[in-house]
């Protein structure tokens, strides 16, 4: 049984120890609260960078012909609009949300190695500085695309190894999370909670960090052997020297494959734990989400050359990939019915979270269904490359991983401040960012289907109307989270005259060790190891009880 | 461990074979640095501070539960001190030391304050002089043999 570890070093801290002040408690802290918000703020600092990205690119793609930027610009902004989107907004969140909540599930005090928690974060200001330098050097920033393929990408000017060093450096930052996160959970988790017993945000942020552990080396040598083949003379992905540009592709996307899963997995965790709140009833399978969620992962590293089916590749190849990848409908699927199950007959309530996450299962599955479209090999040969895959993978990205973070921001942060959000607002940013998000990326489905190339600043005009709307779209969904950060700001600091004093259990139909604490959360939860009660753990989660209440109503 | 470990030396060694060894040292160091956290945590949850009241003498065992002891330290209990120093730094935890003959060892660094200030209470009471049965104008008669574990994170 895992112990509870109340980490032997000089910052074991105590209730009543509070922060540090000033600027120093942020630098110096090792207090996984600390750290959340931290993580946090960065990650919402960097979609406002990557979304004002998207913005330069929306706005030149909303008339055909050239108008603000120039194609190498324009080039530049879908480059690192992916790369900050995803190496510095949604996984930094992911790991924010994980750094606040993992410790307070499990009921233990903090991570397992909080000097090395701090050292993750502080890492990412320095990589991304580095990475948005690129902007200004001379050749400008990195412009081939964020999958980095060579020969292209060993085109680039002075911003090259700077590329290199800090997508180095974001994997770092990764790893320590991960490795953080994981022996967290394997050996600190409180007396009782066996594994499943986990809550399943835990249980897939788990899995996530396995994902990671397995595939950030193989990202870390790819972009070691690109530096090497352009400044050391290695032929690794060099023709002329012998090497295989396409063994690039497969190297890339045998991490970018499980990537994408570690950018879902802890959605599917969120989604998880507030759809029994909301619907008033224990989730429906909990076991089987655990097993699908596994198997999700397994199959994620078996998939991987469906993005390059393009490429030339024998047909047995081209048969196994398309077939591994349809069999990820199957585990998606268990967990789609289980939300659908979940809420069948639930006493259900629509407060922001749970709007926030029944789009996550109605536009999720939509991006999963273009998707399955995609994995089909000769329909793959249509649409790659065009903004159908463009449409898919933010179906899967915005109103999939994005809602579940806000869906999850929205959830847990009267427990993080004591105040409650005002509801009014929230509603207000759910609806146009549920429009606004549909306007911008359903049509480009259509755009892609008609032919239209993906990364290109200028366009046929039979394309004109989908790009449009599609502009539209993308300010309205951008101007619309303002409302979300002036609310969530408006939490952290009073404004309004939001006031603290809500009760421990914010939400009525919450179970889990974190609505045991007080709201705001003190500073040091769980220095003592709580008592677990199965009523508490289970109650969330049990899905033998989920099937007797079914069977009695 | 070997759940993360062979999947990914596997995934590394596949590579290495078709000669994209850069893969491997990446691989090797990740692994590693988990397998030395891991090690680290498991340390520190097994880590055991007894401390045993014997006749005359303190016994101080520091070690890991199932392991052997780390350090033993064996004091006259007449002699030894008890205090609750404050943490180096304003936010730092307190530190309950032991003191003898000029030395000095920090114990319960895995405690709270709260736990801290209780279990210096305890150990002052148990540190009173031990005073022969039936010795006349006896005063604070120190309670017979008795350990206290600490860090047992249970």
């Amino acid at each position: 049984m895992a112990h509870h570890d109340h980490a032997h070093d000089d910052h074991a801290h105590d209730e009543h120890h509070g922060p540090e002040k000033g600027i120093m408690r942020w630098i110096k802290t090792t207090n996984h609260k600390d750290l959340g918000t931290l993580y946090l703020f960065f990650a919402f600092t960097m979609f406002f960078i990557g979304g004002l990205m998207s913005l330069v690119i929306r706005a030149e793609l909303f008339h055909p012909g050239l108008q603000f930027v120039d194609p190498e610009f324009f080039n530049q902004m879908t480059t690192m609009h992916a790369l900050v989107m995803i190496f510095g907004g949604v996984m930094p969140a992911w790991v924010g949300l994980a750094n606040w909540m993992v410790p307070m599930m499990i009921g233990c005090s903090d991570l397992a190695l909080p000097r090395i928690n701090n050292w993750g974060f502080w890492i990412l200001p320095f990589a991304f500085a580095m990475l948005l330098g690129t902007l200004f050097m001379e050749g400008g920033a990195p412009a081939g695309g964020w999958t980095m393929y060579p020969p292209l990408v060993l085109q680039t000017g002075n911003a090259f190894p700077f590329l290199i060093f800090a997508v180095h450096l974001m994997g770092v930052s990764s790893i320590t999370g991960a490795i953080n996160v994981a022996v967290t959970i394997l050996n600190m988790r409180a007396p009782g909670m066996s594994l499943l017993k986990m809550p399943l945000f835990v249980w897939t942020w788990l899995i996530t960090a396995y994902l990671l552990i397995a595939v950030m080396p193989v990202l870390a040598g790819a972009v070691t052997m690109l530096l090497t083949d352009k400044y050391f003379l290695t032929s690794f992905f060099t023709a002329s020297g012998g090497g295989d540009p396409v063994m690039f592709q497969h190297i890339f996307w045998f991490f970018g494959h499980p990537e994408v899963y570690i950018l879902i997995l802890p959605a599917f965790g969120i989604v998880s734990t507030i759809i029994p709140t909301f619907a008033r009833k224990a989730l429906f399978g909990y076991d089987s989400m655990v097993y699908a969620v596994a198997s999700i992962a397994f199959l994620s590293f078996i998939v991987w050359a469906h993005h390059m089916f393009t490429v030339g590749m024998p047909l047995a190849g081209e048969l196994f990939f398309m077939f591994a990848t349809m069999l990820i409908a199957v585990p998606t699927g268990v967990k789609v019915f289980n939300w659908v199950a979940t809420m069948w007959k639930g006493s259900m309530t629509f407060e922001s979270p749970m709007l926030f996450a029944l789009a996550f299962v109605f536009l999720f599955t939509i991006g999963g269904f273009s998707g399955l479209m995609l994995a089909i090999t000769p329909v793959d040969f249509q649409y790659h490359d065009t903004y159908f895959v463009v449409a898919h993978f933010h179906y899967v990205l915005v109103p999939g991983a994005v809602f579940a973070i806000l869906a999850g921001v929205y959830y847990w942060i009267p427990k993080w401040t004591g105040r409650m959000y005002s509801e009014k607002w929230g509603k207000i940013h759910f609806w146009l960012s549920a429009i606004f998000i549909n306007i911008t990326f359903f049509p480009q489905h259509f755009a892609g289907l008609a032919g239209m190339q993906r990364r290109v600043p200028d366009y046929a005009v039979q394309f004109v109307d989908w790009n449009v709307w599609s502009t539209i779209g993308a300010f309205g969904f951008f101007l619309a989270q303002f409302i979300f950060i002036f609310n969530m700001l408006a939490c952290c600091y009073g404004w309004f005259g939001r006031k603290q004093g809500l009760p421990d259990r914010v939400w009525e139909g919450a179970h889990g060790l974190e609505w045991t604490v007080p709201s705001p959360a003190p500073y040091h939860t769980f220095e003592v190891p709580p008592v677990i009660s199965d009523n508490e753990v289970t109650a969330a989660h049990d899905s033998v009880d989920a099937l007797d209440k079914h069977k009695l109503s | 461990m070997a759940l993360v470990a062979v999947p990914g030396l596997g995934i590394a060694g596949v590579f290495a074979a078709q000669g994209f060894w850069p893969i491997f040292p990446f691989a090797g160091l990740e692994l590693s640095a988990l397998g030395a956290a891991l090690w680290v945590s498991l340390r520190r949850n097994r880590y055991r501070e007894v401390l045993r009241f014997e006749g005359g003498q303190l016994v101080v065992e520091c070690g890991d539960l199932g392991g052997e002891v780390r350090r033993v330290l064996a004091w006259p209990r007449t002699w030894t001190r008890v205090a609750l120093e404050r943490g180096r730094r304003g936010n730092d935890p307190q530190r309950l030391l032991l003191m003898y003959a000029g030395r000095r060892v920090e114990i319960g660094r895995c405690l709270t304050d709260d736990e801290r200030a209780a279990l210096r209470g305890r150990i002052k009471e148990l540190l009173r002089p031990v005073v022969p049965e039936g010795a006349a104008g006896a005063v604070g008669r120190g309670p017979g043999p008795s350990t206290q574990d600490m860090c047992s994170g249970e």
